[in-house]
């Protein structure tokens, strides 16, 4: 496969302050990819220099096989961006807006079915639309153009739950029609929805990379099994959260779970809910062990 | 409400420090230039004479109601003091009340235990305090130099009363206007209009200065009559329009105007597809309303030049016309208006091509420089749109005056201020590229620093020379008058150019600086 975005060692200080510290980011041409991290893990800041307007300390970025900062316009023409606050001009309105974005992008307008999905009046002035509705505006902007790489900072941030929806049909028709998304996020079920891929960024520096089913996969699994006798439950890879009566709770490695339902089934098991690990649990995972971004 | 005005005071200390500072000691520094620049009656009794004699003068001063150090200092800063805090008065007003609540702080503050009608009495507060502040600043100052302590307290009241006037119709127009930028805009029309009063009104020896608190700050005649009635005036509409302000806020919901917000065009006009087209769109409004004004001043000033001619006709007009180039005195009346109007003109544009910089920080430039567009392109559409502001401005202002004059001279010499404000342009791009932080502050400060130099050069207090050198203006209007103009242009000019090119080099190696 190859890469739509690629980054070697990209580093960046504001004054004293290292926002990136040796990023090593790779976004899979056609793939969702999901870059999560905290509020100022750095997230912005490496989206803003894919996109030419801040300039790394070391380290190189290449987008769509093109340089950021050499590259504007060839390569702008072929992204698509929603910047995290969207701002927009007070005074003009969201369709005026959506217009003039789509007309510098040098793409035609086919805007209509847009607006109605994601619900946009767009005859209001920009000074009058609420957080929601702006950051439709940009989402607008960003689908009706014709862009091979959608580079989307927290887009659903302010949004409501249907549009939320709307949003992530919209990904996913992106993605059928072979378009490269890069997702900023620290909405967890927000990517775990969405994304193939993700990348865990934290401190500057990437925590994690993985397809989603391989993150799931080397973590556990929590089990709740109601029994008709407690067994001694002493495997390698499993752990006991807790025993109420004749219920246990059980968190469990991949590699570990047969021999483990081979003990329960032997205990007689009377009812069993088992929940694969939400990335929720990923992400707090490694926030919680400093350890792990070494 | 106390914790309400601290916070406006913690928020903004350096800012009302400064214009309490600088409008309370601006009468102390003219009483001491004064009493340097004119040491005996007889150098007073000339300069006052020769005032007098320029219409310009009276028009934009009043008259001189005393040739004495208080009654030259009175004269002096009374109206154009009063001018400099009312615009601050304005912008602080606006600020607080219509610009904290489209920012959403309102919304914050209104939240709290605090009851509706207190945050605005605290946004009124605060630059009122600074009034006050000012009047003791002033009175203190001029009475500490030994000048009589009844004018010098009359003049700090004079002061005071003028910056609460424009407290209130800043709040007024704030609560008129759904935007910041609208409300100054009826904030600032208003102000012109009140100052046009004044000025038409001494220009003709009218009762119209009495509807104006400019001519309410002349006639006070601080150092002279010490009318102490006077500065009632001031304080009572003030205190009016505080009241019509609380008021409307009492009738209006948060985040609206009493003016109404219409919905717009749902589509772009097609010709709305660039960088270029797009900072027309954003800047026309102040493009055409700058020129209207200005425009409509032109044609004043040149149906009345014939007027003016036979009005001014003395010997002693006649003589100082002779020595600023010739021409009719009607003529020499406009060079010397239209030397403060040039900076008028490169105020409108400075403000356009500083959006470069507020764009960068509150966000507007990402989602256009997020698009196939180069920041050089972004830039320079920025720039051509705030010289084609200045430029239209003075073009508006010159065939006004040219077509009702019957004059095309005047056209010209009105053009000929095109290249200072190209100047200051210049330099203000040059210092987004390469001191971005430092940018709309020091542009603003070099504005307001050559004023100033005019101002002083003007009074003889700084050589007219130095002045010359350092102020493109004053450097314009001596080749106005005497030689030398197309070099001098031409000089402007290439500096511009060269500026705005420095500037984009800078903006293009630097980060963007987003908010």
């Amino acid at each position: 496969m190859t890469a739509a975005v690629e980054t070697r060692r990209l580093s960046k200080r504001f004054g004293k302050v290292a926002a990136l510290d040796g990023l090593d980011l790779r976004v899979e041409a056609g793939s969702v990819h999901g870059f999560l991290g905290p509020n100022g893990a750095g997230k912005t800041t490496t989206l803003r220099i894919l996109l030419g307007m801040l300039r790394a300390d070391s380290g190189t970025a290449s987008v769509l096989g093109l340089d950021p900062l050499a590259d504007v316009v060839a390569l702008h023409s072929r992204i698509a961006y929603v910047p995290g606050d969207v701002t927009l001009w007070p005074n003009l309105t969201g369709g005026e807006v959506i217009d003039v974005l789509a007309r510098l992008h040098g793409g035609g307008t086919d805007r209509g079915p847009w607006l109605e999905r994601f619900e946009l009046d767009p005859s209001k002035k920009c000074r009058t639309y609420s957080k929601g509705n702006r950051q439709k505006v940009a989402l607008v902007a960003a689908f009706a153009a014709d862009a091979e790489l959608l580079i989307l900072d927290e887009p659903t941030s302010g949004l409501d739950p249907l549009i939320e929806q709307a949003f992530a049909g919209a990904v996913r028709e992106a993605r059928d029609a072979g378009r490269t998304i890069v997702l900023s996020s620290h909405m967890l079920s927000e990517v775990e929805l969405l994304c193939d891929w993700v990348s865990i960024i934290r401190n500057g520096r990437l925590v994690d990379s993985a397809a989603l089913s391989d993150l799931r996969g080397a973590h556990h699994t929590d089990i709740t099994a109601e029994l008709d006798r407690v067994p001694e439950i002493a495997l390698p890879g499993v752990e006991v959260l807790g025993t109420t009566g004749y219920t246990v709770r059980l968190r469990v490695e991949p590699g570990s779970l047969n021999p483990l339902l081979v003990l329960l089934t032997q205990a007689g098991c009377r009812t069993i809910q088992s929940s694969p690990p939400s990335l929720e649990d990923v992400f707090l995972a490694h926030y919680a062990d400093p350890e792990a971004t070494k | 409400m106390k914790q309400l005005v601290r916070l406006h005071l913690r928020r903004d200390r350096w800012q009302l420090l400064a214009w309490v500072l600088f409008v309370g000691l601006l009468p102390t520094l003219m009483a001491v230039s004064t009493r340097q620049g004119y040491p005996d009656q007889a150098t007073m009794d000339a300069f006052a004479q020769q005032s007098m004699a320029n219409a310009s003068e009276v028009a934009l001063r009043g008259p001189v109601f005393a040739v004495s150090v208080g009654g030259l200092v009175a004269w002096t800063v009374a109206s154009s003091g009063s001018l400099v805090s009312a615009v601050i008065a304005v912008l602080m007003a606006v600020r607080y009340v219509r610009s904290d609540e489209a920012a959403g702080r309102t919304e914050l503050l209104r939240s709290q235990p605090v009851g509706r009608r207190d945050v605005l009495i605290a946004a009124l507060a605060v630059p009122g305090g600074c009034a006050v502040a000012i009047g003791l600043v002033v009175f203190a100052g001029l009475a500490a130099t030994g000048l009589p302590v009844a004018g010098s307290l009359l003049l700090g009241l004079v002061l005071m009363g003028s910056t609460l006037f424009f407290t209130g119709l800043g709040a007024v127009a704030a609560e008129l206007s759904t935007s910041a930028g609208l409300a100054r805009g009826l904030a600032f029309a208003a102000l012109g209009v009140l100052f046009v009063i004044a000025a038409a009104g001494d220009a003709t020896h009218s009762a119209l200065v009495w509807f104006s608190p400019f001519g309410w700050a002349r006639y006070a005649q601080a150092f002279a009559a010490d009318r102490f009635w006077v500065p009632l005036l001031p304080v009572v509409t003030a205190a009016l329009l505080a009241w019509v302000a609380i008021t409307l806020d009492g009738v209006r919901d948060l985040g609206t105007g009493v003016l109404p917000s219409r919905p717009g065009r749902s589509v772009a006009a097609s010709w709305l597809n660039g960088p270029l087209t797009l900072a027309w769109r954003l800047g026309r409004g102040s493009l055409l309303g700058w020129s209207i004004g200005l425009g409509l001043l032109g044609v004043l000033m040149g149906s009345t030049m014939t007027n003016l001619d036979a009005q001014l006709d003395s010997a002693a007009f006649r003589d100082f016309a002779a020595r600023h180039g010739g021409g009719s005195v009607g003529e020499v009346f406009f060079l010397f208006v239209l030397y403060v109007l040039g900076q008028v003109a490169s105020a409108a544009a400075l403000a356009t091509v500083l959006s470069l910089r507020t764009h960068e920080a509150d966000g507007l430039a990402e989602p256009v420089l997020a698009q196939p567009v180069t920041r050089g392109r972004w830039v320079a559409s920025q720039v051509v749109m705030a010289a084609a502001t200045g430029i239209g401005i003075l073009a508006a202002l010159a065939a006004g005056a040219a077509l009702t004059s019957g004059k095309p001279a005047l056209a010209f010499v009105t053009l000929a201020y095109v290249p200072s404000l190209l100047l200051i342009v210049g330099l203000a791009t040059a210092l987004v590229g390469w001191a971005p932080r430092a940018a709309v502050a020091v542009s603003w400060a070099v504005l307001a620093a050559l004023l100033l130099a005019d101002l002083l050069g003007e009074f003889a207090l700084v050589p007219p020379d130095v002045v010359a050198a350092i102020s493109p203006y004053a450097a314009t209007f001596r080749a106005i008058v005497g030689s030398g103009l197309p070099l001098v242009a031409a000089g402007l000019t290439v500096a511009a150019a060269a500026l705005a090119a420095l500037g984009i080099v800078g903006l293009r190696r630097r980060d963007l600086q987003l908010g």
